[in-house]
Formats: structure tokens, C-alpha cells, sequence
């Protein structure tokens, strides 16, 4: 069970830290809790897995990965395993996750493969194609981010 | 984009130290003073290349259930669709895709799996074109640290 004062620190901790020496001040004073006891019940949140990171999220294509494509691979279910585990260590593949499929949509595992070019992406493409069992896949480029921001936790607490 | 600017994003990207003075500390690390990594901070967040820095949760250890959803929306229509779906708060990430199948794919994330499905079949019944739901069955990698190198 999540306590009262730590939901309040994740749903702080969601936003933007204000760019300062000390940028857990503001919040430890809103909580009405010292510094040190903000950053150990952090730590604590971090060590149990709820918290995966205090860190900076990177506009890509910004950042010079300007080439952005969702690839989803139709497996057959007993190869998901060494698929997934070859996907997965690709250092390009930033998301990889098996999901339901349906009658029309057989593509069961989804890679999301970030490159500085094109060809970068499809170097990636061709190298997972190569090395694992698979029934087709489909390349879906990104045509327009039209949303991306961070979930709101216990945004009513 | 030079050396201490890769490092400075690299660092911060790993997470920030957890101590009062996080900034001191990664100044410390790639030998320069506290002043000058807020203020290539500061500049990195004003060109874009820094979204926000702020905490990442795992939403199922928090009690939350994540998923895609897609939909097939008319080239005419996307502008329309995508307007109600973005509306959600839940809704956190969107994009506009190259398929014939399903262009708009979208991620919600919910207090539960009744919200979940409260608010697909809301999104449903406002944009007239199924919802088509893929939730996960196994997670194999989330990764979000893009590494950066010096520039010329």
C-alpha cells in the first residue's frame, strides 16, 4: 500500500523540477517535510520499483534521433520468449513488449526503434528480421507526435 | 553540441543523484562548477533538446494498467480524432502513424482496468470509429536513455 504523503510525492515528482541548487526544497517545504527525509522516501520508492528514475526525458528529435518507427512482428507464441530477448538487447530498440492481437492484427510483439537516420532504423530492422522466427512484420513510421506528456498520478489526493 | 553538454545529458538521463544538491554533484563528476550545468540546463531545456526532468514511475507497482490503443481514422478526420483523444489526461502519448490499418496509435494509462475500459468506450462513442485495444502481456524492455556524444 502506497501511503498518503508518498502519493503526494509522486504526483510532485511527476512535474518539472524547478532548475535550481536545491530542487527538492520546494516540495519537502509543500509536504512539510525536511530534505532528507524527501530524498530517503524517494530512494525508498526507487529501491522498491515503483519509481523507475529522477532524470531528464530527451526531445529525440531534438536530440539527433530524428528517425522514430513502431515495428510490430507476428511470432508465433512459443519463439515470443527468444524474440523479445534478441529485440530487447538491441540498442536502438527502446520499448519492446508482447501484447493481444486480434483476427485482423496478428503482430503480437512491438519494438519501437529510435535511429539518427532512416537507414540507421532499418540497419536494426534487418538485423532482428535475420536472427530470430517470424511470420511478418510491419514498419509504422511516425508521421506526427500529436501527444506526449507524463501520466497524472493521484492527481485528486 | 559539445563535450560537457553529451555528458551533462547522459548524466541526467541515468537520473539524478538523490541528495540536495544534485547538480553539485554532477558538476563534481564531470569537472566543471554548479553554475555552469544549470546554465547549460537552462539553455538545453530552452532549445527543446530537454523535455522535463522529473520522475518516472512504474504505473503497474502503483496500481495503475497501461495500454496501446489504435485507431483507424480517415485522413480527413485524424485532426477531429485525435483532438478527443488527446483531451484525456490519461491518454500520455500520441502519434500519427504511416499504416493503412491504424494510423492514430495512442497509450492510456488508468486507476484500474474498469477506467480503462470506461474510457475507451468513452472515446469510442464521441469519435464514431473503433477502439482497438492491445493491451501487454509481457514486458521485455523499456529503455528511455538516448545517448548523446560530442558534436561537431
Amino acid at each position: 500500500m502506497i501511503g498518503e504523503t508518498d502519493k503526494k510525492i509522486i504526483r510532485l515528482l511527476s512535474d518539472d523540477l524547478p532548475l535550481e541548487s536545491e530542487p527538492f526544497k520546494g516540495m519537502a517545504q509543500k509536504l512539510g517535510i525536511d530534505q532528507k527525509e524527501l530524498l530517503e522516501r524517494i530512494a525508498c520508492l526507487e529501491q522498491n520499483g515503483s519509481l523507475r528514475r529522477v532524470g531528464a526525458a530527451l526531445k529525440h528529435t531534438n536530440a539527433g534521433y530524428c528517425s522514430n518507427v513502431m515495428v510490430v512482428w507476428n511470432i508465433d507464441e512459443k519463439n515470443a520468449e527468444h524474440a523479445g530477448g534478441f529485440m530487447a538487447d538491441q540498442r536502438e530498440v527502446s520499448h519492446c513488449y508482447q501484447r493481444e492481437h486480434s483476427e485482423k492484427w496478428q503482430y503480437n510483439l512491438y519494438t519501437m526503434i529510435h535511429g539518427k537516420s532512416e537507414q540507421e532504423c532499418e540497419t536494426v530492422i534487418r538485423k532482428i528480421a535475420d536472427n530470430i522466427q517470424h511470420n511478418g512484420y510491419k514498419k509504422l513510421y511516425t508521421i506526427k507526435e500529436l501527444k506526449k506528456t507524463s501520466a497524472k498520478y493521484y492527481s485528486n489526493t | 553540441m559539445d563535450k560537457i553538454d553529451a555528458q551533462i545529458l547522459n548524466l541526467l538521463q541515468k537520473g539524478l543523484p538523490l541528495c540536495e544538491t544534485p547538480y553539485r554533484e554532477i558538476a563534481n563528476q564531470i569537472g566543471t562548477d554548479e553554475q555552469d550545468v544549470l546554465t547549460r540546463i537552462k539553455i538545453l531545456k530552452d532549445k527543446g533538446t530537454i523535455r522535463r526532468i522529473s520522475g518516472f514511475f512504474n504505473p503497474r507497482s502503483l496500481g495503475y494498467t497501461s495500454t496501446l490503443c489504435a485507431v483507424n481514422a480517415p485522413q480527413k478526420s485524424v485532426e477531429s480524432v485525435s483532438q478527443v483523444i488527446n483531451e484525456y489526461l490519461e491518454v500520455t502519448h500520441s502519434y500519427l502513424r504511416d499504416n493503412d490499418q491504424f494510423n492514430i496509435w495512442f497509450t492510456v494509462i488508468a486507476s484500474g482496468k474498469e477506467e480503462m475500459d470506461r474510457i475507451i468506450d468513452e472515446i469510442e462513442r464521441k469519435i464514431g470509429f473503433t477502439v482497438q485495444n492491445f493491451p501487454s502481456r509481457k514486458f521485455f524492455k523499456i529503455k528511455v536513455n538516448f545517448e548523446m556524444e560530442e558534436s561537431k
